[in-house]
């Protein structure tokens, strides 16, 4: 058993998954700030909500087969890791035809002159592929260390450095264009 | 070590993932730092980005609450209770995995709604027109969310009417009523209290005053993997009375098709290394547990005697 929140034990999770609300409620309450602050990073502030929502409903009605070999909060994770990816890939097709807000084509508009460094992250941080984003987001604000977001992603331990080069790499250039002075 | 090289493990050596596991390797690329301005200035940008990171100011926006989950977990259970219903209807003639039309199921379910309730009479013979094209599933249904069953209404009310609450789950799932000998040849086995009265008196000197047999509605069980009988997926509910007139109801269902007591508090407890899923309303004891590829589900019992009966008996 590998539930590495002491508050948070087997019995627990057991009993959420028989579908006790007060156990349910329980876990919610103990993982949604993390959770909520991962899925926010990945498919922004607009639809964050509803993510985490079904992302929790995702967990609970696959509880069962959560065998206590990983820890908790990294299986977790991983399925607000996927609802997120499954979200944004749905969201491209919806919007394929849309033009997005800040287009490569737009270069360094006047609007970008002003933006704060936060925003500009931002801006940056959406126009790499989710993939590198979501590495990125692991390593930097959660510190994960590199088994983790393995494991998280669904990835080999190795392909998490050449991930990281291309994220910083793109966001780097990304934020030149954008403006960035360093 | 040249830049390509040093390049390809930039971030391992910058988040310090390199040191330990290749001390040598991380010394050939500090040392070429110091002689490659180019890489160096690579580092430095990966540092910069970094101190943007830590500086950049976090929105103030919180999780949704969890009374906004709470009421999606419900209409979840209120799903699964209504398909169950309109499953009924629509499994007379449609393969479970394919999409007809919501307008015509409702219009089927009201129709049947307005021939009333269902006889036992009717039942049956829809049971038996049924049978054959109820077959084992596989996976190729609904997913496992909208697949539990909701108990808490039905040991709500069975605590204060036992008969009322069986009508009300026999008209929530394809049931009906058949002896037990009957019920042991389309379950494909002896059903659990049959075994247990052989070894045993059953909890509560209680005698099995009917049988049913019950088709849930979300059982996913693959041919073979669980205890279905060869007429199909089937599960079978025995109803019991003791010497007072009081009852209980043993359920003996599909692994597969889960179960909740919804928002009542529900216990672990093992009994004879056995984890079971306990809960009590007013003195009347429900309890739920896995078994060789099929779960039980006891409803009625009266306290841990009956359990340690029951349980022994197998």
């Amino acid at each position: 058993m590998t539930v590495s929140d002491e508050s948070i034990n087997e019995n627990i999770i057991k009993r959420a998954s028989a579908g006790e609300r007060v156990a349910q409620r329980k876990l919610y309450e103990h993982f949604r700030d993390r959770t909520y602050r991962l899925v926010r990073r990945i498919v922004g502030d607009s639809d964050a909500d509803d993510v985490t929502q079904d992302c929790f409903l995702n967990v609970f009605a696959k509880l069962q087969s959560f065998r206590f070999e990983s820890q908790f909060s990294t299986w977790l994770h991983r399925l607000a890791v996927n609802e997120s990816l499954q979200h944004i890939r749905s969201r491209s097709r919806r919007k394929e035809n849309c033009r997005p807000i800040f287009d490569e084509d737009l270069g360094q508009v006047d609007g970008v002159a002003s933006m704060e460094n936060a925003e500009l992250l931002e801006t940056a941080l959406s126009r790499i592929e989710p993939e590198l984003r979501i590495v990125f987001e692991l390593k930097e604000v959660d510190e994960l260390p590199y088994s983790q977001i393995a494991e998280i992603v669904g990835i080999p331990e190795g392909t998490v450095g050449s991930r990281l080069n291309r994220a910083r790499t793109e966001l780097r250039d990304h934020l030149t264009q954008l403006g960035w002075e360093s | 070590m040249n830049c390509e090289q040093v390049r390809e493990s930039l971030s391992t050596y910058f988040d310090g993932e390199l040191s330990g596991v290749a001390d040598a390797q991380h010394q050939e690329v500090r040392d070429h730092f110091a002689s490659c301005k180019a890489c160096a200035t690579e580092l430095s940008s990966f540092q910069q980005l970094r101190q943007l990171v830590v500086a950049k100011a976090k929105p103030q926006s919180s999780p949704p609450s969890w009374e906004s989950i709470a009421a999606r977990l419900d209409n979840v259970s209120r799903t699964a209770l209504t398909a169950g219903s309109i499953r009924f209807d629509q499994n007379t003639t449609e393969p479970v995995a394919s999409s007809t039309s919501l307008a015509r199921t409702l219009t089927r379910t009201r129709r049947m709604a307005i021939g009333g309730l269902l006889t036992l009479a009717a039942s049956a013979l829809l049971f038996l027109s049924l049978r054959d094209s109820y077959p084992h599933r596989g996976d190729a249904v609904v997913q496992a969310e909208v697949a539990t069953i909701n108990l808490q209404p039905l040991l709500e009310l069975f605590k204060t009417d036992s008969e009322k609450a069986l009508q009300t789950l026999a008209s929530q799932h394809p049931t009906t009523d058949v002896s037990l000998a009957k019920a042991e040849a389309e379950f494909g086995r002896p059903t659990f209290l049959q075994a247990s009265m052989k070894r045993n008196a059953l909890p509560g000197n209680a005698r099995m005053v009917s049988t049913k047999l019950i088709q849930f509605p979300y059982c996913k069980c693959l041919m073979g993997a669980c205890t279905c009988g060869p007429g199909g997926c089937n599960c079978v509910a025995c109803f019991c009375e003791r010497p007072d007139g009081s009852t209980y109801l043993v359920l003996e269902h599909c692994k597969s098709q889960s179960v909740t007591f919804g928002d009542l508090p529900v216990q672990l407890v093992n009994r004879g290394n056995r984890p079971l899923q306990q809960v009590e309303v007013d003195g009347t004891l429900a309890i739920s547990w896995e078994t060789h590829g099929e779960r039980l589900t006891v409803i009625g019992l009266r306290g841990p005697q009956e359990i340690e009966t029951l349980l022994a008996s197998r």
